[in-house]
């Protein structure tokens, strides 16, 4: 019989206060097969894991049972500990006596009986345990990065200069996200543009890194290490080497929409290129709002095109690529001001969203970056700003802080007030959130230096008056309602995840919270990978964040496919789910089971095969067998059996 | 016309919240003092204290403080801070609690009799039977 | 048809032309607003204290009354709306509370006939009822006076509305349903910001100042989006609204009256019902001037 020790740990008082440790081991040094039992208050600490070692050594021991906590706790702890002298670690097994027993039970006596059962199962376990060695994967050493935000492009930037391929997926016919339409940003007020714009081109222009605009991922398959990913992507509807951006197409485009880029407060055509500092550089046609992508209909922009880049033929393509792993960087959106109903739902053309106030501020946007508002292109002398629109409300909207809109309506404001110097900017907040480096002084800075009116108050109610609008504010500090006449009112609006962010965390079985924001593996321990292996998150994506953090959250992510890509291959558990060929009826069963697609009828040779790589090891087929000839390794029938006799005291 | 404003209670201090709660279902601790309900409020040019503070006094235990106002006897029930509150509070039923806290010691902020006959005669009874029992036990 | 019909205390006394206005007007559109039996005064306002049920008790007799003739209960006047509207939602989700109610019903039975409550009862307002029974774009079949797109201004106030979540007849911060039917009826609704700001309500038994100044805010509004005339549903916002006008005038120059008038009569103009019977002499503020001028009288 298999030669097995059983170690008992304390975990200081967490197990031994409720379970008689020592008890425990006095039952098991005259249980079959056991050739030595012992506690120890830490068996997890440095001396707790040479005790086992040298107990190892001493008894000739050939299986080893820690009664601790949890498997997923320290299970790779101990089973890397003992492989050091050459032990198999799979002839290890944990009996959870803490999460399962002591944390759970009050009573003494019964807990200490309670723990002396679960451990007796894992004995018995044990004694049928195979050795068995882990499964070598292959890493495909190339990355996907999805989104083209600031924050894919700098994980894209990194794992490219690190010497591997990158695949980067934008939905937009620009990559850049949200970064490239904002003015200036805070809190050293640089221009968005001009720190945006080289990392745009060196990403398109990276040897390693292949572009793919007006596409997305629509499906997934494979795993960690070993994903295949089909993109797809939308034609341009103009042929790229040709396309000199010169813009004579869309000169005569007949074809009026409100420009995305520019929040609608600028129009574009139907053939156009977002902005002038898009990457890739070149026009394309947006077949819904085009006349019918069609010479007969129109053609207007093909007669015009000296280059004749214009190419009505061409067609949207699925393009197959495979991936070791997979970062998501699909970023944000702002919470609709639609929504606002006692802001006006949307419909006072002078109340705006804080992109939109970008765009103005913008040298590159619709007003040229001077401060004109939409309805009749005046100055406004007067603006209000309202924090938290949206944010904040679990009563109507969202619970939570988006986190940087205390600093871009500082920002605004300070903007606002160097562009037009005898306005007024009045400030509605309930509390400044400013954590960041050199935030809070760039906030008192503002409202010092600017003389912002900052009024601790939400706002009730917007309404227009005649050619201005009314704020129905508080200001809480003196206890004062007030109401405040303004020209130009910009709402905070809440950060929410992006537009289909909810689809895509489904497609690639990656969590999502309540608000859609995707799900960290760890909130404080591993804030960039997903809960899927080979998945990581980076961005706005995650939670509202500003451009730093984003920044190192993708680096972050980056170096975390880097730890990958460093490795030749990853090791997968090997208690897959064999088939004993002698009695197995090739009924079927377990491969219509397998949710992984692991196993598959061989006909010819009257077999059912196996993929070791795909197997997660769920069990389903096992369980699904008539005949018995699924076994999952380590794992068997007559294991679970043992363990279920050994439980009910039948055995 | 005469206005028999109560300025004080009896009942113990520790147990007003719990009364409060009982009668309007609200807990004083939700509110997160924003403002937005004074904001709104139709009737706050003459209040003496705005509506959030009516809540903030809860909060902090300045239960005689909070009588000597006439901020609950000038609110018209019009929901207005309740629909919009982002906690959800509904401070109108806050409202009715502190008046009733008083009312319900016997003592009328305003009865019938100090009505002036030629109101009685013009006002819808709506606004009589309405003003009743707001103002009186 | 035959609806049941709550008219409540003020349509009795000071609103009996609302009353005699929507009878007139219903009947044109084939509904006869049957007045229920033995109906009580409802409570005027709904109970906003959690421990005290009884204040309830009026509107559940009420409804339970009216459930013995059918399912349907409909009022006209804002407030009776939302006492009976909330007392019912109230009731309709809370199991408990009903039983408690029913027994206090069965104890104090002020007559034998007496019923328990339910829970069967849809309250109904009248805008309601034309929207669902008659429909805006039919209603414009029977109308014989245009309204030649004079300027309305809807008033909704408070009762109407609030809260949203129980009484769901429209959204509380941009409700329609009067703005619907004066266009229905070839008016102009105009869009103003303080349709739905309350004009004080029973304030001003105590303070009529303060109600005043919130009037003030809403006809100022009213005027300046161009409004000749404003309508309501509530007897009480009808008197508030108009009783300050010459008053506010007199502290602010600028300051035009706005004549007010119930819905219903409004709808029975349009509908071609005799000057005598819309009963237009009703408020301080004169509205037949106004009519006359656009050529409705
Ligand atoms: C008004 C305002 C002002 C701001 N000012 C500042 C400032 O001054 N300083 C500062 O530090 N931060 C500022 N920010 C925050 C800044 O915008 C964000 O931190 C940053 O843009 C986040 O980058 P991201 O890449 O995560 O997301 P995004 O910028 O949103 O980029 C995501 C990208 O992914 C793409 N995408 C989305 N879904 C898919 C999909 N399914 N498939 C493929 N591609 C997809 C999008 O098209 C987009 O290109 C401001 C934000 C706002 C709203
Ligand atoms: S709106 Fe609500 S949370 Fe804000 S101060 Fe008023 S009661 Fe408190
Ligand atoms: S219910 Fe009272 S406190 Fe609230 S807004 Fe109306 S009048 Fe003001």
């Amino acid at each position: 019989m298999k030669r097995i020790g059983v170690f008992v740990c304390w975990c200081g008082s967490n197990i031994a206060g409720t379970v008689d440790v020592e008890k425990v081991a006095e039952h098991f040094r005259t249980y079959p097969g056991v050739v030595h039992a012992e506690s120890y208050q830490y068996l997890c600490s440095e001396p707790g894991q040479k005790i086992i070692l040298n107990r190892i050594k001493e008894h000739g021991l050939k299986g080893v049972v820690i009664a601790a906590c949890s498997p997923t706790m320290h299970e790779s702890t101990f089973r890397n500990t003992v492989q050091q002298i050459g032990f198999n670690p799979f002839q290890l097994e944990i009996a959870n006596i803490r999460e399962q027993v002591s944390w759970v039970t009050e009573d003494k006596d019964s807990a200490t009986s309670k723990a002396i059962t679960s451990i007796s199962q894992i004995v018995e376990k044990l004694k049928g345990n195979e050795a068995l060695d882990p499964i070598q994967v292959p890493v495909t050493k190339k990355a996907l990065v999805i989104g083209g935000g600031i924050a894919g492009i700098e994980a894209a930037l990194n794992i490219a200069k690190a010497g591997y391929k990158v695949y980067l997926v934008e939905k937009e016919a620009t990559i850049g996200g949200h970064m490239a339409q904002l003015s200036e940003t805070f809190p050293t007020l640089d221009c968005s543009q001009c720190i945006l714009t080289p990392k745009m081109v060196e990403v398109a222009r990276h040897p390693n890194v292949e572009l793919y605009t007006l596409s997305k991922v629509t499906k997934i398959e494979g795993f960690i290490g070993n994903f295949k990913v089909t993109v797809h992507k939308e034609p341009d509807y103009v042929k790229r080497a040709d396309c000199t951006a010169c813009g004579d197409c869309a000169e005569v485009c007949p074809v009026e929409v409100p420009s995305e880029f520019n929040q609608t407060l600028k129009y574009r055509k139907a053939i156009y290129i977002p902005s002038p500092q898009a990457v890739p550089t070149i026009y394309h046609i947006d077949p819904e709002t085009c006349l019918g992508i069609n010479p007969i209909k129109c053609n207007k922009c093909a007669e015009a095109c000296e280059r004749k880049a214009i190419d009505f033929d061409q067609q949207p393509e699925d393009i197959l690529i495979e991936v070791g792993a997979i970062v998501v960087a699909t970023g944000y959106d702002l919470y609709d001001k639609e929504l606002m109903a006692e802001y006006g739902y949307g419909r006072y053309q002078d109340v705006i969203d804080g992109l939109q106030f970008e765009r103005i501020l913008s040298a590159s946007g619709p007003t040229e970056g001077k401060v004109l508002r939409p309805s009749d292109g005046t100055v406004p002398k007067r603006v209000v700003f309202v924090q938290c629109c949206g944010s904040r409300d679990p009563e109507h909207h969202k619970a939570y802080c988006s986190k940087i809109c205390c600093m871009y309506t500082a920002k605004h404001a300070l903007l606002y007030k160097h562009k037009v110097h005898d306005g007024k900017a009045t400030v509605f907040y309930m509390d400044i959130r400013a954590n960041g480096k050199r935030y809070e002084e760039f906030v008192q800075n503002a409202i010092e230096h600017e003389h912002i009116s900052y009024l601790r108050g939400r706002v009730s109610k917007i309404y227009q008056e005649n050619d201005h609008l009314v704020v129905m504010g508080a200001d809480t500090l003196s206890g004062k309602r007030v109401e405040i006449e303004a020209d130009l009112v910009v709402l905070a609006m809440a950060m929410v995840p992006g537009k289909g962010t909810m689809e895509l965390a489904k497609l690639l079985k990656v969590g999502y919270d309540e608000n859609g924001f995707l799900n960290e593996a760890h909130p404080k321990l591993r804030p960039v990978e997903s809960l899927t292996g080979g998945v990581f998150i980076a961005g706005a994506v995650q939670a509202p964040k500003d451009i730093p953090e984003t920044v190192a959250q993708a680096s972050g992510a980056a170096s975390k496919v880097l730890e990958m890509f460093g490795q030749d291959y990853l090791w997968k558990e090997p208690t897959i789910v064999d088939v004993d060929g002698s009695l197995c009826s090739m009924c079927g069963n377990c491969v219509l089971v397998c949710p992984y697609g692991a196993r598959s009828l061989n006909k010819e040779k009257h077999i059912v095969e196996v993929n070791a790589v795909l197997c997660e090891s769920c069990g389903a087929c096992a369980a699904a067998c008539p005949t018995g000839a699924a076994q999952q390794r380590n794992l068997t029938d007559k294991q679970i059996v043992d363990m279920i006799e050994v439980a009910l005291e039948i055995k | 016309m005469p206005e028999n404003t109560k300025k004080e209670l009896n009942i113990k201090p520790e147990e007003i919240l719990e009364i409060i709660k009982d009668i309007s279902g609200q807990d004083v601790y939700v509110c997160y003092q924003c403002g937005k309900c004074t904001a709104g409020c139709p009737m706050s040019e003459n209040m003496d204290i705005m509506p959030n503070q009516i809540i903030r006094l809860l909060q902090i235990g300045a239960f005689d403080e909070l009588l000597k106002h006439n901020t609950i006897w000038l609110c018209a029930s019009c929901l207005t801070c309740t629909s919009r509150c982002p906690k959800g509070v509904d401070l109108a039923r806050i409202m009715e609690a502190v008046r009733l806290l008083l009312l319900r010691q016997n003592v009328a902020y305003l009865n019938a009799s100090d009505i002036p006959e030629e109101d009685r005669e013009e006002l819808p009874i709506q606004a009589l039977v309405g003003a009743m029992r707001k103002y009186s036990p | 048809m035959k609806v049941n019909f709550y008219p409540g205390c003020t349509l009795k006394t000071k609103a009996s032309n609302l009353e005699r206005t929507a009878k007139a007007s219903m009947a044109i559109l084939g509904i006869e607003l049957e007045e229920m039996a033995e109906w009580t005064c409802c409570g005027a306002n709904f109970s906003l204290a959690n421990d005290n049920i009884m204040k309830m008790a009026a509107p559940i007799r009420n409804l339970a009354r009216a459930e013995k003739v059918g399912t349907e209960l409909v009022t006209i006047c804002s407030a009776c709306y939302n006492v009976l509207k909330r007392a019912n939602y109230a009731v309709k989700n809370d199991s408990e509370k009903l039983e408690k109610l029913n027994l206090f019903l069965e104890d104090g039975k002020i007559q034998d006939n007496d019923d328990q409550y339910h829970g069967k009862v849809n309250v109904l307002h009248l805008l309601e009822l034309i929207k669902e029974k008659i429909g805006f774009d039919n209603l414009k079949k029977y109308i014989k006076k245009p309204l030649n797109g004079l300027k309305v201004a809807p008033y909704y106030g408070c009762q109407l509305i609030r809260p949203q979540k129980e009484l769901e007849i429209e959204d509380q911060e941009a409700p329609e349903i009067l703005h619907n039917l004066i266009d229905a009826l070839g008016g102009d609704a105009v869009d103003y910001s303080m349709d739905t700001e309350c004009c004080g309500s029973y304030v001003e038994v105590n303070r009529p100042k303060e109600v005043w100044l919130a009037s003030y805010r809403i006809l100022r509004q009213a005027r300046a989006a161009g409004a000749k005339i404003m309508i309501t549903s509530c007897p009480l916002c009808l008197y508030n609204l108009d009783k300050h006008q010459f008053d506010i005038e007199k502290e602010h120059s600028d300051f035009k009256p706005v004549p007010i008038l119930y819905f219903t009569q409004l709808l029975g103009l349009a509908l071609g019902l005799p000057e005598e019977e819309l009963e237009l002499n009703g408020t301080k503020v004169d509205p037949r001037p106004v009519l006359k001028e656009s050529g409705l009288l």
